[in-house]
């Protein structure tokens, strides 16, 4: 077996698209003669590739029968209402997003319109929807949501922005979240935020949209005797689904800080647990409680929680903890304009991060194995995590 | 429909391989007064029997997709069959004393294929029901890519992503997502 090569399990999509260099693809192909498990991830993937096409191939089929059966004997009246409406029920995340404010439902139904236009023909695909949901089936192809409509309609990531100067497109012209810090600004701005520390030795998670293209980045803490130092510091991985990313101090004056105190849940969190975080929404670190108010995020986003938690600009990046002072999610944003109600990214994507950092470079973090605090007040657990939560400073 | 000028099934067969719309259409129009007969005299409404006569039309498409797919009888045997039998098990779940369906035609066992249909349904169903579940902006790449066919590019461009290297990645990422979502759906 050629081990000189990794090869990790998002290489299996990229070897379907034909996407995979080709000193790859003989370590991959060995990889699927050599080991049992992979191979049947690769076939399972396979399959799962196929299927997909199936389901586009039978919604374009069952469109084009609905067009033929209608116009070879005309609209049938619907003799099962309830069975219509019930298309959206059906689907429980549907019911979610109907209770979720009206902006967000009015962007749906416009997506909706706008991709079937662009990709489908026209006819009701509704129907077809109806049709093979009476048969115990579920069929539901919803259109995508646009990013940036989402965006608009009520999410705010918590970076705060130490520049004075406001530039042009943050308000009115803003699009998208990610987007909106990729236009081009000849000044560069300084960003605060909050990170905390996964490992004694110097590993650090935060969001990706407060490291996301800066030029320079810096965790900072406060000493004893309430003086600030700073440590240069740098992504090491990110990923910009579950927005999260992995940074690392590269700074000669950065001693190993102790053993950390508190654990990752295995667990996650669940709806009605308080929690808290620690984070920076000012020049000085802040506790903030709350409540997981729901298990999912906003308009349905299983990556995430939502809290009820008062979090302001300068708290992405802050981890959630559960009483036990387990982390259980990383604060990510907020609901714009409806205060008291943030997202937090599930504690699972931090540690897939962090896994996917340990397979691609071979190496093993010295992450904590013993929760310290756990039967300890939540004063008491404060005063021992407070020291593992960082300022972060990016310049973009 | 014993209609003189009915297409030959060899005809149909190799017209539906190719997805010939015309082709699919004589084929739907050619058989759905019989199948529409079956359930409507067996308690069904003219909406369940197109329902009916359609996902029959799907696995009888998909069979033909199938290399070394090969019908043994009519095309007409077939579909009456299959509808047969998709009609039968959903008047079970409906009244469960239901034992057979009142009619008088000739059908063949389809049993295999109907199995093989249910259980293709079931692993669709956990993908489509994942892809509601998997949340933004997975559901919104995957659907560009598998459903809509859209170029790394275009996806790219339409997320807001730099470029399409990043959207490859995201949607590698995304693709795992959805495996592990597969899996716990139940």
């Amino acid at each position: 077996m050629s081990n000189d090569i990794n090869i990790s399990d998002l290489d299996i999509e990229k070897y379907f698209d034909g996407e995979l260099p080709k000193e790859k693809i003989a370590a991959f192909e060995e990889k699927v003669v050599n080991d049992a498990l992979f191979a049947r991830e690769v076939r399972e993937h396979r399959q799962m590739r196929l299927d997909l096409s199936i389901i586009r191939e039978r919604h374009t089929l069952s469109q084009l029968m609905d067009q033929i059966h209608e116009q070879e004997y005309g609209k049938i009246p619907k003799l099962m209402p309830e069975k219509e409406q019930g298309l959206e029920s059906e689907n429980p995340k549907a019911i979610e997003q109907s209770l979720t404010s009206q902006n967000e439902n009015e962007t749906q139904r416009s997506n909706r319109v706008i991709s079937f236009k662009t990709f489908y023909l026209s006819v009701g695909a509704a129907a077809a929807l109806a049709a093979l949901i009476t048969l115990g089936s579920v069929w539901i192809l919803n259109q995508p949501g646009d990013s940036a409509n989402t965006a608009a309609s009520g999410y705010q990531d918590l970076l705060m922005e130490e520049s004075q100067e406001k530039r042009a497109d943050s308000s009115s012209d803003r699009t998208d979240r990610h987007e909106d810090r990729k236009v081009v600004s000849s000044v560069s701005k300084k960003y605060v935020a909050t990170a905390f520390a996964i490992a004694k030795d110097g590993y650090f998670v935060t969001n990706n949209h407060v490291v996301e293209d800066c030029s320079n980045l810096k965790l900072k803490t406060k000493t004893e005797d309430g003086k600030w130092v700073d440590f240069e510091a740098k992504v090491i991985l990110n990923d910009t689904l579950s927005d999260l990313a992995l940074v690392q101090v590269m700074d000669s004056t950065f001693t190993e800080l102790g053993v950390l105190p508190f654990t990752f849940s295995s667990k996650g969190a669940q709806m009605g647990q308080d929690v808290f975080t620690l984070g920076y929404p000012k020049k000085d670190v802040v506790m903030e409680p709350g409540t997981i108010s729901s298990t999912t995020g906003l308009d349905g986003d299983t990556t995430a929680y939502q809290l009820a938690m008062s979090l302001n600009t300068g708290n992405s990046g802050g981890p959630i903890f559960n009483t036990k002072g387990e982390v259980v999610a990383v604060v990510k944003g907020k609901h714009n304009g409806k205060e008291g109600t943030g997202y937090a990214v599930r504690v699972e994507y931090m540690l897939d991060l962090i896994e996917e950092f340990e397979t691609e470079n071979s190496i093993r973090l010295k992450k904590p194995r013993y929760n310290q605090i756990q039967y300890k007040s939540r004063v008491n657990q404060i005063n021992h995590i407070r020291q593992f939560v960082f300022l972060v400073e990016a310049v973009k | 429909m014993d209609s003189v000028n009915e297409i030959p099934d060899e005809v149909l067969i190799k017209g539906m391989r190719e997805g010939n719309h015309q082709m699919i259409q004589a084929l739907y129009t050619q058989h759905y007064p019989m199948v529409r007969k079956l359930v409507i005299a067996n308690s069904g409404s003219e909406s369940e029997a197109k329902d009916v006569y359609q996902e029959t039309i799907i696995v009888l498409y998909e069979n033909i997709q199938t290399k070394g797919f090969n019908l043994t009888c009519k095309i007409r045997t077939y579909l009456y069959s299959v509808s047969r039998n998709i009609w039968l098990k959903e008047l079970k779940k409906r009244i469960p004393q239901t034992t057979d369906l009142n009619d008088h035609k000739h059908f063949v066992d389809v049993n295999r294929d109907f199995d093989k249909h249910e259980e293709k349904q079931k692993r669709l169903d956990k993908i489509q029901l994942a892809l509601e579940q998997i949340g933004e902006p997975c559901k919104s790449i995957l659907t560009y890519f598998f459903f809509n066919r859209l170029t790394m590019e275009e996806i790219a461009t339409k997320m807001g992503y730099t470029n399409a290297d990043n959207a490859k990645n995201q949607k590698y990422k995304c693709f795992k997502r959805l495996k592990k979502l597969v899996l716990k759906v139940k």
